[in-house]
């Protein structure tokens, strides 16, 4: 696997067929991180392109300094929240409890089969409360909590795409467990 | 649903989630759009040259003598100021009568345990500034008042014990 500074230097020097590299590489995660902000197949898929084209045009201006994925990640976001503030609508979060997307190709099918059926149920009902209490977080805690919780991103990375500190980044995470479990203790 | 409950159940949802599970590569159309419109797009701009005072070892050289310079200035100016509020005071006493005392009983020994205690504190309220504004930065990021700092820091203990349970 050539390695991406040396793709990076590459599109810059006019091969820009070599950015196919990057895009393959990144474009689940960058997908399934749109998707875990915004909640919609479609959406997510145009908003991570969006990234990939964005990050494209500025990638002069990329110092290097971090991983390609992490400013990708950064642009991803970036793109997703100037998304939702002009739909001006709360995002959504995926539902495990009825796909709304059920006519789209579900690349991010998840199977469990050791399920039984009530643990199913409970599993729905609870996840619906969950997905109402994530919509309900505020935009910095959301973030945090969906970047390292939901897309396994490192605390440190996190603070990277966010531009804080990791404590910071911390902080939000916990805030955002502890505002679900008081969801949850209240109903 | 208590804490450890709500920790576990939580941690189950998260590793069941959809995001979190692998999935399929998406397929060809994704990457073709993209470069589609990568190469309709504006060709990036070649990172500019940095200048040669933003180099880093001529960063460096000109950070480290602008510290030098600074250093020289302020070292050179506050004996100066120093020695000019004594002639001031000096002469206000003289005016008024007043004789100084002089010095005599203090030790050149004593003056440099003096000098050494007041770098001391120097040191001292430097680190309390900057443990207070990074308290702040904290509590900045929580856009909440806690109510003691002690909870602050169980609640990043708590946090470690749920990526734990997480990542069981």
């Amino acid at each position: 696997m050539a390695d991406e500074r040396e793709i990076i230097e590459a599109v810059l020097g006019g091969d820009v067929d070599r950015y196919a590299e990057l895009v393959s590489r990144y474009q689940l995660a960058a997908w399934k991180l749109a998707y875990s902000l915004v909640g919609n197949m479609d959406d997510a898929k145009e908003l991570s392109q969006n990234a990939f084209v964005s990050a494209y045009q500025r990638l002069g201006r990329f110092q290097q300094r971090a991983r390609f994925s992490t400013w990708l990640y950064r642009i991803v976001v970036n793109e997703c929240k100037d998304f939702l503030r002009q739909r001006a609508r709360r995002p959504a979060v995926i539902s495990m409890a009825g796909d709304p997307d059920a006519d789209e190709p579900r690349i991010f099918e998840v199977a469990d089969p050791s399920r039984s059926p009530a643990e199913l149920a409970t599993d729905r009902e609870l996840a619906g409360r969950l997905e109402t209490a994530i919509r309900a977080l505020a935009d910095h805690q959301r973030t945090a909590f969906v970047l390292h919780h939901l897309n396994g991103l490192p605390l440190d990375q996190v603070a990277e795409v966010m531009g804080c500190r990791v404590g910071t980044v911390k902080s939000h995470v916990f805030r955002a467990c502890e505002r679900l479990r008081k969801t949850f203790e209240t109903r | 649903m208590n804490r450890t409950d709500f920790r576990i159940w939580l941690a189950q949802w998260v590793a069941r989630h959809p995001v979190r599970t692998p999935g399929q590569a998406p397929d060809a159309s994704y990457a073709e759009d993209v470069m589609r419109r990568v190469k309709a797009a504006s060709v990036p701009q070649e990172r500019p040259a940095a200048a040669w005072w933003l180099r880093p070892w001529p960063a460096i050289a000109v950070a480290c003598a602008s510290v030098a310079v600074v250093a020289s200035l302020v070292a050179e100016r506050q004996p100066v100021r120093v020695a000019e509020r004594a002639d001031q005071d000096l002469r206000v006493l003289d005016a008024l009568g007043v004789a100084p005392d002089a010095p005599e009983d203090v030790t050149e020994e004593e003056l440099r345990g003096l000098d050494q205690l007041v770098l001391a504190e120097a040191q001292r309220d430097a680190d309390e500034e900057a443990w207070i504004e990074q308290t702040l930065q904290v509590l900045d990021g929580l856009e909440e008042e806690p109510e003691a700092l002690h909870e602050l820091q169980e609640e990043l203990e708590l946090l470690d014990e749920l990526e734990m349970t997480a990542g069981a």
